[in-house]
């Protein structure tokens, strides 16, 4: 395994009364790309914060490479921010907003000159260094942003949402450059945002956090597909949640009663536990069957076009909507509303989640 | 796309701002006729011959300016000398108001700091604390503050009941009160424009520069200090301009020996021993180098808008 380049051990920030972050344990590992996501105020970007300096921690420890620097200020850490609205300084052009870290730093200005000129080429802004931040456009900026933060060579880069100003083209055209970067540089980054599908496509693994607490670390694929909790599976694409009654526990699997008699069997998330709780299952995985053939049956209660595929909102007998995903194609079978249907899935593709 | 909304909005605000051209009739007219014309009249008055019981005769004379430099003795018959008399009070007064500027910078760049960054309701109380001493006249503050300071005044009474000082400090009639007086009558002056620039002043620029290894102080001289500027300038304009033109401070607390330009001109206007030529040229020579100072500020300005 991998050097763990940024330690988090039991951090907590308060603010008088308000928990923002409530003991926080992460340990990301060099040459990462590594998300933090969540909702909006959820604590993610006060994490970021911390690790800059730019909140001091209420307890706990942040190592940076085995040093702790939780009580450094912001210009003694050798990490970088690019920032959500870039903070590019207005009076300066961007070859002086490029060069003012490394002068900082005590670079001497010929070296320091040729590097700007190097993250300038890196970013594609080559022709660029005379321009003052107001006649750039927003995605010149953020690249500006980028330039000013990778040029001290910091051994992390924290970027707080810096793609959220950008429209959905250029975010995207730009999610990959970023993913490049990182390679390229070999920097460990620490992406924050709220974007779901930024955090799925960039990262090589996510910590999705909620009301300040680290709900699940993993790589894409372990979080959309082994959710651990309820809030993980429900924010991470989307899904149904069947309340269900668990039966009995066995090797990681739970029997569970659904909703109108039915039973299945289905891996648990580990600290699941019998009695009352939920299971999480894909709209893309759940299949029609005849009705009273599948394991819950309902009526078809409203159809939803989204071009390639169409939602199917089936209403279960206690009341429950289940969404029902399937591919608009020929030969796929989609019942018309108010048609009574069955419904089946595999045993795999459901998950007994810990509440 | 994009054009089309660009469009959208100019028409929108020439359709809102239709009468804009208008809105300024009013303060054309009072401009004109208070202050353009006043000073024409100034400019006409130098240069006129002057008459002695206060008034002027209509004879063209350069005698107010000749004055002014020159010395040609009592009876103005000898070579002419230059007269130091009135440069050296014209080279008091930029001293006098420089220091009073100075200070008023050094006492007010903290203070509107500290009003910009408290939270909301705090933000306007300090403000309107900041206001109260207008509602005072500034003949009665400069009276009060002359009684304040003078040898048996509270200040010196209080200084050697607390055994501070063994004997009363001299303060009044010295350079010292003039500029306290410039300074307190102008520092608001200084706060507002600073205030309302640091207000403006967005944070996440300290973040960046602490975050790109700046400490506290290349933080203030690198980025807080250039982008707040403007409201340094500004405040600065505002303190040194009427402090050179003061004359309530160095008449009240100067006594005689300190006179500031403000003091000479007004004598020349006053009863009848006055030389309204002369007072007239010296108020010139005073707005000459007051505008010689905006327009260089104007022009940097200028320079600055078009990078």
């Amino acid at each position: 395994m991998k050097e763990v380049a940024v330690d988090i051990v039991n951090l907590t920030k308060c603010y008088g009364d308000f928990t923002a972050l409530s003991d926080v344990s992460l340990d990301i590992r060099d040459n990462e790309f590594f998300t933090l996501l969540g909702p909006s105020g959820c604590g993610k970007t006060t994490l970021l914060r911390t690790v800059a300096g730019f909140e001091n921690v209420t307890e706990g420890a942040i190592l940076l490479y085995g040093e702790d620097i939780a009580n450094l200020p912001p210009n003694k850490r050798p990490v970088n921010t690019v920032f959500q609205q870039y903070a590019l300084f207005p009076h300066m052009d961007v070859m002086q907003n490029v060069l003012f870290g490394l002068l900082r730093l005590g670079q001497d200005a010929a070296s320091a000159r040729a590097r700007v000129g190097e993250v300038l080429e890196m970013v594609q802004l080559g022709g660029f260094a005379h321009r003052l931040p107001g006649q750039l456009s927003g995605g010149q900026q953020q690249r500006v942003a980028l330039a000013r933060a990778l040029a001290p060579n910091p051994k992390v880069l924290l970027l707080d949402e810096p793609l959220s100003a950008l429209d959905l083209k250029l975010r995207q055209a730009v999610r990959l450059e970023l993913q490049q970067l990182q390679r390229d540089t070999g920097i460990t980054f620490i992406f924050v945002t709220h974007d779901q599908e930024e955090a799925l496509t960039m990262s090589d693994r996510i910590a999705v956090i909620a009301e300040g607490r680290v709900q699940q670390v993993g790589t894409a694929r372990d979080i959309y597909e082994a959710p651990i909790n309820k809030f993980v599976a429900d924010f991470i694409g989307e899904t149904n949640l069947i309340m269900v009654q668990v039966l009995g526990l066995a090797d990681g699997n739970a029997t569970c009663l659904l909703p109108g008699g039915g039973k299945c069997t289905c891996p648990a998330a580990q600290g699941a536990i019998a009695g009352e709780g939920h299971i999480s299952v894909r709209p893309e995985r759940v299949g029609f069957a005849e009705p009273d053939a599948g394991v819950m049956s309902g009526q078809v209660a409203r159809l939803v076009y989204l071009g390639t595929d169409m939602h199917v909102d089936v209403t279960l007998v206690d009341g429950e909507t289940i969404t029902v995903r399937t591919q608009n194609s020929t030969g796929s079978y989609i019942p018309p509303v108010g048609e009574n249907v069955g419904l089946t899935f595999e045993q795999g593709a459901a998950r007994l989640l810990v509440d | 796309m994009v054009a089309g909304i660009e469009n959208n909005n100019s028409s929108n605000t020439s359709t809102y701002a239709g009468l804009g051209s208008l809105l300024i009739l009013p303060t054309w007219l009072v401009i004109g006729f208070f202050l353009v014309l006043p000073v024409l009249m100034m400019l006409v008055y130098s240069f006129l011959t002057k008459e002695f019981r206060g008034g002027v005769i209509w004879e063209f004379s350069l005698a107010a300016y000749d004055q002014f430099f020159f010395d040609r003795g009592l009876f103005g018959d000898e070579p002419p000398k230059i007269e130091w008399t009135y440069i050296i009070i014209f080279w008091r007064s930029i001293w006098l108001a420089a220091v009073a500027t100075f200070l008023c910078l050094l006492v007010g760049f903290p203070t509107a700091w500290f009003i910009a960054t408290r939270s909301g309701p705090n933000k306007s109380l300090w403000l309107f604390l900041i206001t109260i001493p207008y509602w005072v006249n500034l003949l009665i503050r400069t009276i009060s503050m002359k009684f304040l300071i003078r040898d048996t005044g509270p200040l010196n009474e209080w200084l050697l009941a607390a055994g501070v000082i063994p004997e009363p400090i001299h303060m009044i009639n010295t350079n010292f009160a003039v500029q306290l007086g410039l300074f307190y009558s102008y520092l608001p002056f200084m706060v507002l424009p600073i205030y309302a620039a640091v207000e403006r002043y967005n944070f996440a620029y300290s973040e960046a520069a602490a975050d790109l290894y700046a400490g506290r102080w290349a933080t203030l001289r690198k980025i807080i200090l250039p982008i707040v500027k403007p409201g340094i300038i500004a405040g600065c304009i505002l303190v040194f301009v009427p402090s050179l033109g003061a004359f309530l401070a160095p008449d009240l607390l100067g006594g005689a020996k300190n006179f500031m330009i403000g003091s000479l001109i007004e004598e020349q206007f006053k009863g009848n021993a006055g030389n309204w030529p002369f007072g007239a040229a010296a108020a010139m020579i005073l707005l000459s180098m007051v505008l010689i100072v905006l327009t260089f500020y104007a022009r940097q300005q200028m320079k600055q808008g078009k990078r």
